[in-house]
């Protein structure tokens, strides 16, 4: 699946959120807009830290990134990213690199459904 | 009598009339919004947030001005964990602080709590309504602690003076009396004696003599073994009778500002030793302003559980105490001038004297900002309609 394929059901608990917001979809839209707007400095922190094989940095990206999630409701992305919060071990980094890719993967679909959602289609 | 150190302090009751402040530490600004969000929506006006994304924006704020409860993300760039517990403690010690954090790990809320946490949360698994209860709980909580410290502290404090008193003024009666013995023979000599040459001495001895009765005078007030008749007396009546000493002492380079209640304030008191108690403090004033400054004396009734009772303030805008020279101003010759300047008794002299009264003394000092130092009386209060 590709970031094209996601809508805001497919990606977060549309309706805990909505409850959440208490139907508010301005509100909703002020904070989607914040998200986008956030999103490439979190995706960027995650992958910067990949490569240089930091640990805590990853952790501490991660945990940020789970933060967001949860406050979107957004359950795949919370759950990838308390999997890269609490790995122990990476190994020779494969693994690693692995997890972030999916958790990468899960914030595009993320962003782009709520870029969608912003844009009224 | 009960001694109060006052410090700076949440003003936490059931009944409260302002909204709870809310220092909310999180760099991550998606989550500040959400929470802010959830604060609007749901906190009505019981709360007022404010956020801020680095610790060092926190800790300026949580040194300079009161907050009620800390909302504290642990994870934040510049510090992570109990690093960020303890940095905000150390800045705000008697402030709430309730963690809120993504981190569902029991063992980190154990030790966040063995930490002096009220509470750790988990975002996402805590609702709104759980939070704002969570806030208000750990207000209480706190507040509690605090109460319990500050009892234990005072309750050390006067045991501590009531020690010293009972030494000081043992020794002062003791030494008193033999003083009147010697200044007894003096005035013996000074009458029966034809010789110049002693009678010089003998004056001498009495003016000695005259001094250091003087002062176990002071060291006996301070142990409550000197003790006047207390009358029905006007409090305002006193420091109007004492305003142009007052104004005198203090010179013209700071400013006596009277607020005396526009009626008769009663107390039962020696009033001598009241003006005595009145002058010290005023010098104690003197002193901390050190240029020019503001004196402010003040009568007022307070209201203490459901009693009336008479309050005299006198607050200067000088140098202040630090904590550690506040927990030692009413022992005696504790001075922070040098026992060469000064006795360091007039302070354990107005503890003494509000000792007799059964009154009590609060002390509030800000370093750099002022002193105040209040002493409420028991019993008699203003009589309705009196003027």
């Amino acid at each position: 699946m590709n970031a094209g394929d996601s809508r805001l059901s497919d990606v977060m608990d549309f309706v805990l959120l909505s409850e959440r917001l208490e139907g508010d979809m301005e509100l909703l839209r002020d904070l989607a807009a914040l998200y986008i707007k956030e999103y490439p400095v979190q995706l960027e922190r995650l992958q910067s830290a990949v490569l240089s094989s930091d640990i805590p940095r990853i952790q501490r990206a991660a945990h940020k990134i789970k933060g967001t999630a949860t406050s979107f409701a957004a359950a795949p992305a919370v759950e990838l990213a308390r999997e890269l919060v609490g790995a122990n071990d990476f190994g020779d980094g494969t693994e690693i690199s692995k997890m972030a890719g999916r958790l990468s993967d899960e914030l595009r679909r993320l962003h782009f459904a709520l870029e969608q959602f912003c844009s009224g289609s | 009598m009960t001694l109060r150190m006052i410090e700076h302090r949440a003003n936490s009751d059931g009944n409260r009339s302002r909204p709870i402040q809310v220092l909310l530490i999180e760099d991550n600004i998606i989550d500040a919004r959400f929470l802010d969000v959830d604060f609007q929506k749901r906190g009505e006006s019981r709360f007022l947030l404010e956020t801020v994304q680095r610790l060092d924006e926190a800790e300026k704020i949580l040194r300079t001005r009161h907050v009620d409860v800390i909302l504290l993300d642990l994870f934040l760039e510049e510090s992570q964990g109990l690093e960020t517990l303890s940095a905000v403690r150390s800045a705000a010690p008697d402030t709430p602080v309730v963690v809120l954090t993504s981190l569902n790990d029991e063992e980190l809320a154990l030790q966040a709590l063995k930490h002096g946490a009220q509470d750790y949360l988990t975002k996402g698994v805590v609702d709104s309504h759980l939070l704002f209860r969570a806030m208000r709980y750990a207000i209480e909580r706190k507040q509690v602690e605090v109460d319990k410290r500050l009892l234990e502290e005072r309750s050390i404090q006067m045991h501590k003076l009531e020690a010293l008193g009972t030494l000081a003024g043992g020794v002062a009666h003791n030494f008193n009396n033999m003083l009147m013995a010697i200044l007894g023979h003096t005035h013996l000599l000074l009458e029966m004696s034809g010789d110049e040459d002693v009678k010089r001495h003998a004056a001498a001895i009495k003016k000695s003599g005259e001094r250091a009765s003087a002062l176990t005078r002071q060291l006996l007030m301070f142990g409550h073994r000197e003790t006047g008749d207390l009358v029905p007396v006007d409090l305002n009546k006193i420091v109007r009778d004492s305003e142009e000493l007052i104004r005198s002492v203090v010179g013209s380079e700071i400013a006596a500002q009277f607020d005396l209640m526009p009626r008769v304030v009663r107390i039962k008191a020696d009033p001598i030793q009241i003006q005595h108690m009145i002058m010290s403090l005023v010098l104690n004033a003197r002193h901390a302003i050190r240029s020019s400054g503001l004196l402010v004396i003040r009568t007022e009734l307070v209201e203490t559980g459901n009693q009336t009772h008479a309050q005299l303030t006198i607050a200067d805008n000088g140098c202040g105490m630090s904590p550690e020279t506040r927990e030692h101003i009413f022992e005696p010759f504790f001075t922070t001038r040098g026992l060469a300047v000064a006795a360091g008794l007039g302070l354990s002299t107005v503890y003494g004297i509000v000792s007799q009264h059964a009154a009590r003394i609060d002390v509030e000092s800000v370093l750099g900002k002022g002193t105040s130092f209040s002493i409420t009386f028991p019993g008699l209060t203003t009589p309705a309609g009196a003027a």
